[in-house]
């Protein structure tokens, strides 16, 4: 009898180890290409995590200095920013802008963004805000062009906002927040991990009180398609994409497909044809190596530009790379942008500069 | 005691074998697909253009088709093999059939790897690796008759050290280099080799009287010579690692320069006017080999990869360039691939459907 048990165990342990490893990655590697000429942008040095494109300003505004999983705030040593980016032009400079008003001007370390034009045509920001000691809040602030400047507006806290990673903005006082695990320390992140008991989620609120929408999964991209009503969600750990029908009325979402794509997809862009981008990580040792210690530049990891392109269904959906980098050019890209119709590629990292790229290659066929 | 012991080695070594065997199937790994540019099907081989021979000076390709390999039985050769010529001048995307003339075995000509040399009178030599129906195997040196196009046979050369040969690289009027991809002459004793890792393969020098071993109890698939015939690349093809060597053609032997490992199964070779390798590769092994077993199936495909491979100065290193990848739908199990017009087109063949010929619009020099 007790013969069984440990057979067991050894069958369990085995297997256990087995699904580790392919977790890891350990026999996977990138093979370099690019879409076309492609070239750092000045500006952002530490992190380009997430990117808001505002087509209708031709701005880019993206998230740079994230803070994650921190355990010594004195090891902060660089600055949370916003910066701006001038699409019409190739610059490939972009701008720190100013943001005005900030409750704790030193605990802005800025992850996921969204936006929403509002009524007055300005444009709203939603950013998902780290401080130095990982604390987590929701920085909702205005872009006043003119002064070109954001004005901070409110910052929302909730303890459903467990560990916030992506924002969608759903109206003017309301959004979607992706939690991408539970534990707030390094080692307890790594357990949630290796025993797949994640504590993540997705939390919708409303402008006055927070829902949860999913819970127990790992949550991290989050984004809506053009017309509102598909969600999109980046289940990295699990290397799925799930689609759900968003009701905002309703307050819910229903399940109608989980995409299996053997990356870990980050973020998510939605192009003018409704197609989905990601920047993704397709070698996890090699990821968890880089932002385990994200400031040693001997470290990089692999970089790869997914696009999806959906069946009507939704069930289903064509991939396609449109870039992948070892690591040496662009490490650990987190989102991919598209604009000038789908001519050219913005590519955002979790902890290293910005890559801008022309698209000279056909992406349909 | 001893029999707990001895148990718990052999369950140790059974779940290492398992976990390499499934890894070495790629059970985690998938295409995503892109193009460099424009692509098309090349119209004319059908069954297969396993290996392609492109002579700069005339501007053409020769493509091999209509493979047998491992064959369960000569009745299961429904298809016929050929050899197609295609004009790189022109965007035809259609290849003709050119006629082989005086064949011993018309019947059994079943080209595989391809290789040419110019002989003193400016005529295109071809050596074709053959099978046969019943996987008899043989090297055919044909030469090329620009003005009647058409091939002519002159000599068959069979011997006991071409076990299984899979490619050919020419290196004189008489002379080549012939690959043997392992030892097994049936599917399941290739499945045998191929799990136990105790290969048969190798290398073979055939001087124009004699043939000998310059590697043996190995796996090699494509084989090329840098363009001043100096350095050797070796596909082991099973190891998903490329061979590095120099080749010293007045005496006959090798030498080990590096392994690159590329993770992916790279098949024949083709190196550039910049002495860039280019190879075609198939990714995923267990959705190749679901599709090589059974190659008249249309539903099964096999995943196609294009690299680049640019060595450093010593020959120790490469950096690797991915020009296309494809799940095998439009071009599946690639194993050829070759630029041309300056490296802004490219043709593709694959072990058994149709080639395809891309442009090339993005920068390949990436460091």
């Amino acid at each position: 009898m007790l013969k069984i048990v440990l057979v067991v165990l050894l069958a369990f342990l085995v297997q256990y180890v087995f699904k580790t490893l392919l977790m890891f990655d350990i026999n996977k590697r990138t093979y370099n290409h690019r879409p076309g000429p492609c070239r750092k942008v000045d500006g952002p040095v530490h992190g380009s995590e997430d990117i808001a494109i505002v087509e209708e300003l031709n701005l880019a505004f993206i998230t740079s200095g994230l803070v994650y999983l921190i355990e010594d705030p004195t090891q902060v040593t660089w600055k949370g920013q916003i910066f701006a980016y001038d699409l019409s032009k190739k610059t490939y400079k972009a701008e720190s802008i100013p943001i005005v008003n900030l409750e704790d001007g030193d605990g802005f370390h800025p992850h996921g963004i969204s936006h929403w034009i509002k009524k007055d045509g300005s444009v709203r920001l939603f950013v998902v805000v780290h401080s130095k000691q990982f604390r987590h809040s929701i920085a909702i602030l205005d872009f006043d062009k003119t002064k070109w400047q954001l004005n901070h507006v409110k910052t929302v806290r909730d303890d459903k906002f467990v560990r916030p990673n992506d924002v969608v903005a759903t109206g003017e006082n309301s959004f979607l927040v992706s939690n991408d695990g539970g534990a707030q320390t390094i080692v307890g992140n790594a357990i949630e991990m290796f025993t797949g008991f994640f504590k993540g989620g997705l939390v919708y609120f409303d402008g006055m009180n927070s829902h949860y929408l999913l819970e127990n999964t790992v949550a991290n991209g989050i984004i809506l398609s053009r017309d509102r009503k598909t969600l999109f969600v980046s289940h990295i750990n699990q290397e799925t994409i799930g689609v759900f029908a968003w009701d905002q009325k309703k307050i819910t979402i229903k399940k109608i497909s989980e995409i299996e794509t053997l990356t870990g997809c980050d973020n998510f862009f939605i192009d003018n044809e409704d197609n989905l981008w990601s920047g993704c990580h397709p070698v996890l040792k090699d990821a968890v190596g880089h932002l385990g210690d994200a400031t040693n530049p001997n470290l990089y990891s692999q970089s790869q530009v997914l696009r999806f392109k959906f069946s009507s269904d939704l069930k289903s959906t064509e991939m396609l790379e449109v870039f992948s980098d070892d690591g040496r050019f662009t490490a650990a890209s987190a989102i991919a942008a598209t604009f000038d119709n789908g001519k050219q590629l913005l590519i955002g990292t979790v902890f290293r500069d910005l890559t801008h790229c022309d698209i000279d290659v056909p992406l349909d066929f | 005691m001893l029999v707990k012991v001895v148990l718990f080695g052999l369950l140790g070594v059974s779940i290492h074998f398992i976990f390499n065997t499934l890894l070495t199937l790629d059970i985690n790994k998938r295409v995503y697909n892109h193009r460099p540019g424009e692509c098309r099907k090349i119209e004319g081989p059908v069954h297969g253009s396993e290996d392609i021979e492109v002579i700069d000076k005339l501007q053409i390709a020769f493509i091999s088709s209509g493979l047998v390999y491992l064959p369960n039985s000569a009745s299961d050769v429904k298809w016929k093999g050929q050899i197609f010529l295609y004009d790189l001048t022109k965007r035809s995307y259609k290849a003709e059939p050119i006629p082989v003339l005086n064949l011993e075995d018309v019947d059994g000509f079943h080209p595989h790897g391809l290789s040419h040399w110019i002989l003193n009178n400016r005529t295109v030599r071809l050596f074709v690796v053959v099978h046969s129906k019943t996987f008899k195997h043989s090297i055919v040196i044909l030469d090329y008759n620009s003005a009647k196009r058409e091939l002519n046979h002159v000599k068959t050369i069979r011997g006991e050290k071409f076990v299984r040969p899979n490619d050919i690289v020419a290196t004189g009027e008489n002379s080549f280099l012939v690959s043997n991809d392992g030892g097994a002459q049936t599917a399941l004793g290739n499945v045998w080799e191929i799990l136990s890792g105790f290969y048969k393969g190798g290398l073979v020098y055939y001087n124009g009287k004699k043939s000998q071993f310059l590697m043996e109890n190995n796996i090699a698939n494509g084989i090329i010579l840098s363009r001043d015939q100096k350095t050797l690349f070796v596909s082991h093809i099973n190891q998903e690692t490329i061979g590095v060597y120099t080749w010293n053609q007045k005496d006959g032997e090798i030498q080990k320069i590096s392994e690159i490992e590329t993770l992916t199964g790279c098949d024949n070779f083709y190196v550039d006017t910049q002495d860039h390798l280019w190879a075609g590769c198939h990714p995923v092994v267990k959705d190749a080999a679901g599709h090589l077993g059974n190659v008249s199936d249309s539903t099964l495909y096999g995943p196609s990869q294009v690299l680049r491979v640019s060595f450093s100065k010593d020959l120790k290193t490469a950096e690797i360039v991915e020009v296309l990848a494809d799940d095998g739908r439009f071009v599946s199990a690639s194993t050829i691939a070759i630029p041309f017009d300056d490296g802004k087109q490219m043709i593709v063949g694959t072990v058994a459907r149709p080639a395809i010929h891309c442009d090339i619009n993005v920068s390949l020099n990436l460091y």
